[in-house]
């Protein structure tokens, strides 16, 4: 039994002091709130915007105490039970399943002749099928597919364990696409490992996973973390950087409150098929979209059935080798962001779903919260400005007859100080601690060295902190889209160059440079003092077009000699499994073999404990 | 659970569009999951605001 099907009292703890401390800090920031507004009397904007402090604080305290326990909790791997020594180190078939959809087909294939790869220098092949589900609907980019999977078999010799099947219709989606494969060959397989098109792993983490799975019977679903790999634009290396070097930290901390009931993100994970079968058969709900037809952040659902069914769904976060790829601009990012908007949102008609563990119903209020917590901010910023308007004017003589010196109202901006100083504090604390937490364990080296991670790690908050209005603007806007009952249907995801001209930047963020110079000289014109206050959101927004221009650009190298900014551990020693690919794709496309990086003699599994 | 790759069949194409190599034919059920309940008050607001939305075209 593994330690982590003990610790249920310890789950508990961890829950309820993160949750004590995320309520008791939203209280004490709403009350301080409360205090500085009493200064001239409380009016109903004071306790509006106490209230939208206290709910915006509540949300970062969360997000910060998940860090931290990342930080505190135990760092040692998953203590996975010894199989005997007789039995073969892995018994079952595993299907690998790459869902595929109007993507790029040489890099996708690539990748999987990578895996297979590395696979095959482990001796285990013959455990492992991949599928190339296509839901492609561009009759181009199939043909492109077909040819290029033809070229995969005869380069890999592995007709009879490869397949590639394209849907007529594209049903459901991805989840639907994963559904059809289950329905039909499903029963062949004791595992499948769900890739995205752009998910990369190493043939020894898919072992060690699957070993684990084999371990553990009443493990339904084991999630990697994926790390992003191969961005260059200066947007993509920042969120690379953040992805390599803060998340797993908040993830250990994820994992500490999970239980149980633990993640799935889609990709990079694998599920036990005949529980998946068995519990995760989406219906389609009631209504149109955006909240009825089917299920658009699928994943999510899915691990609360399995939950619900009595399967363990964990992430384990030492699981090594295991690599996506994330978008290169904000405008891109705005965009996937709008689907997971949505298919959070949808959400709300499955909280009160019957029989879900209370977690797994939490899980979906946090994802809710992710997207409306924002709003908050932005309903405190413009009742901020409202209550100058709606402010009484002040009464120095309150008692006429019995005073003869006037009466000034109380400066409590020591109070607004100490609230700011707290709400900072929880957004830079829990980053600045996981620097000097990798440059005191000496983790920071594979990011470049202590003060590489220092740099980088400040240069990574101050550009959040500039492009945050910016997310604010465009999640604002995929909200309000939600609610008003807007689709957003099922856009490709850009790979590869992202690289926006002003003029596309321009086109998208038009709304949020007009909206920013309205929004300013709207407060100039009504108390030009306050004008100061807002520039740290109104500028981003102004100038969000040649923001999102210069961050899509391709950063450069260092200029001192020393390591890149935002460097990261897959740059300084790439996987095998990244090299092989990135060897194959040139082979195929046609690069100057000599320019390829070449894999090493015998790919070398990857360390499947950090 | 075994299966030796000798039992593989080739899948009628039809079905699935297009199909190169012979995936298993290993049949698996997926029977559908409930998770709404038949009506609550929360439901019915959700379904009251988006035929609101709707019929003012604000939406689709």
């Amino acid at each position: 039994m593994s330690p982590r099907q003990t610790s249920l009292p310890r789950t508990w703890a961890a829950r309820s002091l993160a949750l004590v401390l995320a309520i008791g800090l939203g209280f004490a920031a709403g009350a301080l709130f409360l205090q500085y507004g009493s200064g001239d009397g409380l009016q109903a904007m004071d306790w509006l915007r106490s209230g939208l402090i206290l709910l915006s604080t509540f949300w970062l305290s969360w997000g910060a105490c998940q860090g931290m326990l990342g930080l505190f909790s135990r760092s040692s791997p998953a203590v996975i039970p010894a199989l005997a020594e007789d039995v073969p180190v892995i018994r079952g078939r595993t299907a690998i399943l790459v869902p595929v959809y109007n993507e790029e087909p040489a890099p996708v294939l690539a990748r999987v002749a990578a895996m297979d790869a590395s696979l095959a220098a482990l001796g285990l092949t013959d455990k492992f099928d991949f599928a190339i589900l296509s839901d492609t609907r561009n009759d181009e980019i199939a043909a492109a597919e077909r040819r290029w999977f033809l070229r995969l078999i005869a380069e890999r010799g592995a007709e009879g364990r490869m397949f590639y099947r394209r849907r007529a219709v594209n049903t459901g989606k991805k989840a639907g696409n994963i559904e059809d494969f289950i329905e039909r060959s499903g029963a062949a397989y004791e595992f499948a490992l769900i890739l995205d098109a752009d998910s990369l792993m190493e043939g020894g983490t898919i072992a060690e996973m699957v070993r684990r799975m084999e371990a553990d019977p009443k493990l339904g679903l084991l999630q990697s973390l994926p790390k992003v790999i191969e961005a260059e634009s200066r947007f993509g290396r920042a969120m690379q950087f953040s992805a390599s070097f803060y998340s797993p930290i908040f993830a250990r901390g994820l994992a500490t409150l999970q239980g149980h009931t633990g993640p799935f993100w889609g990709h990079n994970a694998m599920v036990r098929v005949q529980a998946f079968a068995q519990s995760c058969g989406l219906p389609v709900l009631a209504g149109d979209p955006p909240f009825g037809g089917h299920i658009m952040s699928h994943d999510y659902v899915e691990a609360a059935l399995l939950a619900r069914s009595g399967w363990t769904v964990r992430v384990d976060v030492d699981l090594e080798g295991s690599f996506e790829e994330g978008p290169e601009n904000i405008i891109d990012y705005a965009k996937r962001d709008r689907r997971w908007c949505q298919g959070n949102l949808q959400h709300s008609r499955l909280l009160m779903a019957p029989g879900l563990k209370p977690w797994s119903r939490f899980v979906f209020l946090q994802g809710i919260l992710a997207y409306i917590a924002p709003l908050f901010w932005l309903g405190f910023i413009t009742a901020s400005i409202a209550a100058i308007v709606l402010a009484p004017t002040p009464d120095y003589f309150p008692t006429p007859y019995e005073q003869l010196f006037p009466t000034f109202p109380h400066n409590d901006t020591a109070k607004a100080v100490e609230l700011a100083i707290g709400i900072f504090g929880l957004l830079l604390l829990p980053k600045l601690l996981i620097a000097a937490h990798a440059a005191w364990t000496g983790r920071a080296r594979g990011f470049g060295g202590g003060w590489t991670g220092l740099r980088s790690t400040l240069t990574e908050l101050l550009f959040s902190s500039v492009i945050a209005p910016v997310m604010l603007m465009y999640q604002t806007r995929s909200v309000a889209q939600v609610m008003f009952g807007l689709d957003s249907g099922w856009p490709t995801n850009n790979r590869g160059d992202g690289t926006l001209g002003i003029a596309e930047a321009w086109a998208n963020s038009r709304w949020i440079a007009l909206t920013g110079l309205a929004g300013l000289l709207f407060v100039w014109w009504l108390t030009p003092v306050l004008v100061a206050w807002l520039l740290p959101v109104g500028l981003p927004m102004l100038f969000a077009p040649q923001l999102i221009a210069w961050s899509s650009q391709r950063s450069g190298p260092a200029r001192t000699g020393g390591a890149r900014l935002f460097t990261v551990p897959a740059e300084i020693a790439p996987s095998p499994v990244i090299l092989a690919w990135k060897h194959i794709l040139a082979v195929w496309t046609g690069t100057a073999e000599a320019e390829a990086p070449r894999p090493g003699p015998a790919p070398e599994p990857a360390t499947a404990y950090a | 659970m075994s299966f030796e790759k000798g039992d593989m069949q080739m899948q009628d194409a039809d079905h699935v569009g297009t199909l190169i190599g012979a995936l298993p034919a290993a049949p698996l059920a997926m029977p559908r999951q409930v998770l709404e309940r038949p009506s609550t008050l929360w439901s019915r607001l959700i379904a009251v605001f988006g035929a609101g939305v709707r019929t003012r075209r604000l939406g689709n």
